[in-house]
């Protein structure tokens, strides 16, 4: 024993494992990756949702929660909210269960009057706590309230530059000043802000000013192109998507990298004998129900954030036992690559996310293609080849000038 | 003095190693199994030299090294404020 076991590993905090995980493992390194796999062998909700309610002050065009409809005959909605009581024994049993960074999200959070009560809970538990929220009921004063409750970061959705586009996503005139300044005030408290926007067709020409305002205030920024059907099935929300132009255009700038190191992981793991690949094989193909759950506002537990199918219900019974007896949950866990019925042998595997929730819900078969992914495997693939070409090109325009 | 993890770390033992978040920073980090043990034994109920015994008596390690061991870690927890 040595006071060097005592240096740290470090890495910056990115609480969301991919889903699925597309590369395999093994081939990323760093503290986040231990703990993804450590969580994955244990099986343990690392990354846990909380809806603290279903309740929203925007009516977004893109949202795919639905207050009350049906699907398929099948009743979707939501009821009331969690009571601070359930929710905090929620937290209680997360903890647990091996959970260390919790989002509390909506609909929006900070509609629920308890909201602070709950994040300060959560982080005398020992939680990572995100705040997920729309920014809009945020002033001066709620502005000190989450300085004082103090989420690791708050993520705040802004969808344009201008009161026009952000507006034309929104639907509700005037939200635009009262997000931009919501995160102005944070900022200005020194709150960790992250600015979220999805880009669809409605904004795709202010998507780089919106990363540019957000560096400008000392926040972080994501983006995000994917829209899914609304929970009673309808699929508007599709079409705001960008064209796919736009998808390549987009991830030629920002995963460029990262396509082309999981791909290469990929193809080197395809080049491995069976034997070698097969453990990897019968892994759940991503961390639904594995390393991530969602609890919703009315208490309903589903295996990640997009899947709208219910494991049980925490007033019901505890989460520990939802998370063990569902069977939903072992079918969504059987969900691997060995199991896929097309995917596991498409040639754009190397650079497909596939998400089960979206073939299911989009698609009809959970262990079928999602055809949205694929739409973004052959976008991610273009942008692979392309560099490669460009790369091989330099390559002999520097061979030449040597010569 | 008895060292007493910060109620503003973000903690768990997850697979049998302990992570962390101090407060402020943003960064995820791993302990060492020498010293996820010494961060779960700062409750605030030993000393660390009661630390110290504890961990002679779970490693294989001499007494002496164990005390100069876990005193530096507390010392980094400390200047860190991660421990009061």
């Amino acid at each position: 024993m040595s006071a060097a076991h005592a240096d740290l590993e470090a890495l910056e905090i990115d609480t969301a494992p991919r889903a699925p995980a597309a590369a395999p493992a093994g081939k990323k390194k760093g503290a986040l990756l231990t703990l993804k796999h450590l969580a994955e062998r244990a099986r343990a909700p690392v990354n846990a949702f909380i809806h603290l309610t279903s309740r929203c002050n925007l009516p977004c065009m893109h949202c795919y929660q639905v207050r009350d409809g049906t699907n398929g005959g099948r009743q979707v909605g939501y009821g009331p909210d969690m009571d601070t009581t359930t929710v905090c024994r929620t937290i209680d049993e997360l903890a647990a269960m091996g959970s260390l960074m919790l989002t509390l999200t909506g609909g929006e959070a900070l509609l629920r009057h308890d909201w602070a009560d709950v994040v300060l809970y959560a982080r005398r538990q020992g939680f990572i706590v995100r705040l997920f929220t729309n920014g809009v009921l945020v002033d001066d004063a709620m502005a000190d309230r989450i300085a004082a409750a103090g989420p690791h970061e708050v993520h705040i959705s802004v969808y344009g530059v201008t009161a026009e586009t952000h507006e034309a996503v929104t639907c509700a005139p005037g939200s635009f000043a009262r997000t931009r300044r919501a995160v102005e005030l944070l900022r200005a408290r020194g709150v960790p802000v992250k600015v979220k926007c999805v880009v669809m067709n409605l904004n795709w020409h202010e998507w780089r000013a919106v990363g540019a305002w957000a560096e400008s205030l000392g926040a972080t920024y994501q983006f995000d192109t994917t829209l899914t059907a609304r929970e009673d099935g309808d699929t508007f929300p599709k079409s705001l998507s960008i064209d796919d132009g736009q998808l390549r255009e987009i991830m030629a700038e920002l995963s460029a990298a990262e396509i082309a190191g999981n791909a290469e992981a990929w193809f080197d793991y395809l080049a491995r004998p069976d034997d070698e690949r097969a453990e990897f094989a019968a892994q759940s193909v991503c961390g639904a129900c594995s390393t991530t759950v969602t609890v919703v506002g009315d208490g309903r537990v589903r295996s990640c954030q997009l899947m709208h199918v219910d494991g049980g219900s925490v007033l019901d019974a505890s989460l520990p036992h939802i998370w063990e007896t569902s069977g939903w949950f072992h079918r969504v866990r059987d969900i691997t690559l060995t199991n896929l019925r097309e995917c596991k042998t498409c040639p754009d595997l190397p650079f497909c996310d596939r998400c089960s929730a979206m073939a299911l819900h989009e698609d009809g078969d959970e262990l079928g293609p999602s055809s949205e992914s694929c739409r973004k495997a052959a976008a991610r693939r273009a942008v692979y080849e392309a560099a490669h070409t460009a790369h091989r090109r330099g390559d002999e325009k520097g061979m030449g000038n040597d010569v | 003095m008895k060292p007493l993890r910060s109620r503003d770390v973000a903690s768990r033992r997850i697979g049998g190693k302990v992570f962390i978040v101090a407060p402020g920073e943003g960064r995820l980090t791993m302990l060492s199994e020498v010293a996820g043990r010494i961060w779960d034994l700062s409750d605030g109920t030993r000393t660390a030299a009661e630390i110290a015994a504890e961990l002679t008596r779970e490693f294989e390690v001499a007494p002496e090294t164990a005390a100069a061991d876990t005193e530096a870690f507390l010392g980094v927890l400390a200047q860190k404020g991660l421990v009061q």
